[in-house]
């Protein structure tokens, strides 16, 4: 009954972890508003942005007002009409 | 005898399923826990209060209801604070408070509030059970032998 009562009881320790763990929301840098960089600064993008491939990064976001900004989507930066929905803010 | 030892070990890995996940969620998601528990409708310092007390006691009772020992007073434990669980969604279920953001980890924080209440109904009647089965047991007097007979008192 002991060994059967330890065998229940460390399962349920051990499932109950691992549900915790991967129902651990993750963070999505995606949800933050988006900017691109043109080279001098960071021009907010709407949602209709493209991203071609490359290695660099293609958006980044910021948390902190724009003191600083992440890289956060992966390519080129290809434009769309009307991305820009507000003035540039420079670094 | 046996069927109730089943059902005790049964409540308790049901218990510990709940609490652990519950406080273990609110621990990885901290942040989330702390700003939801910030927009209940109680006193600041009752919720940064809370915001600890809560998930420790999570802890605590799953640790207690392991153990032969402790597994009465877990029980009871489990009992009051499904009970307070439940009460609090009955009072947002009936209006009695503006809309209260859901302070629960997880994936459990996805239920609608009729749904928390039926999960907290159940755990409440869970730990009572957990409650009078174990009492049942603690409480059963132990037969004495008679030295002089041979025989059970």
């Amino acid at each position: 009954m002991k060994k059967i009562k330890w065998s229940i009881l460390s399962l349920t320790v051990v499932f109950a972890i691992t549900a915790a763990f991967t129902s651990k929301p993750h963070f999505d840098c995606t949800t933050f508003q988006q900017y691109y960089f043109n080279g001098s600064s960071y021009i907010p993008v709407s949602a209709q942005y493209g991203c071609a491939a490359g290695s660099q990064f293609c958006t980044y976001y910021t948390t902190n007002g724009g003191i600083t900004y992440t890289g956060c989507t992966i390519g080129t930066y290809n434009g769309c009409m009307g991305c820009a929905v507000e003035a540039p803010k420079t670094k | 005898m046996f069927k109730r030892q089943v059902l005790l070990e049964c409540i308790s890995a049901l218990l510990i399923l709940l609490f652990v996940y519950a406080s273990l969620s609110k621990f990885l998601d901290w942040r989330t826990f702390n700003r939801e528990m910030a927009h209940q409708p109680l006193p600041h310092t009752l919720t940064r209060l809370l915001v600890w007390i809560v998930p420790f006691t999570e802890i605590a009772i799953s640790v207690s209801v392991i153990f032969e020992r402790t597994r009465l007073l877990g029980f009871y434990a489990s009992l009051v604070m499904m009970g307070l669980f439940t009460i609090y969604t009955a009072i947002v279920l009936m209006h009695l408070l503006p809309f209260i953001p859901c302070s629960c980890g997880g994936v459990i924080k996805r239920l609608t509030w009729p749904e928390h209440l039926v999960l907290n109904s159940f755990y409440t009647g869970l730990s009572a059970l957990g409650v009078v089965l174990q009492r049942k047991k603690v409480l059963k007097p132990k037969p004495i032998f008679h030295h002089q007979s041979n025989t059970f008192v």
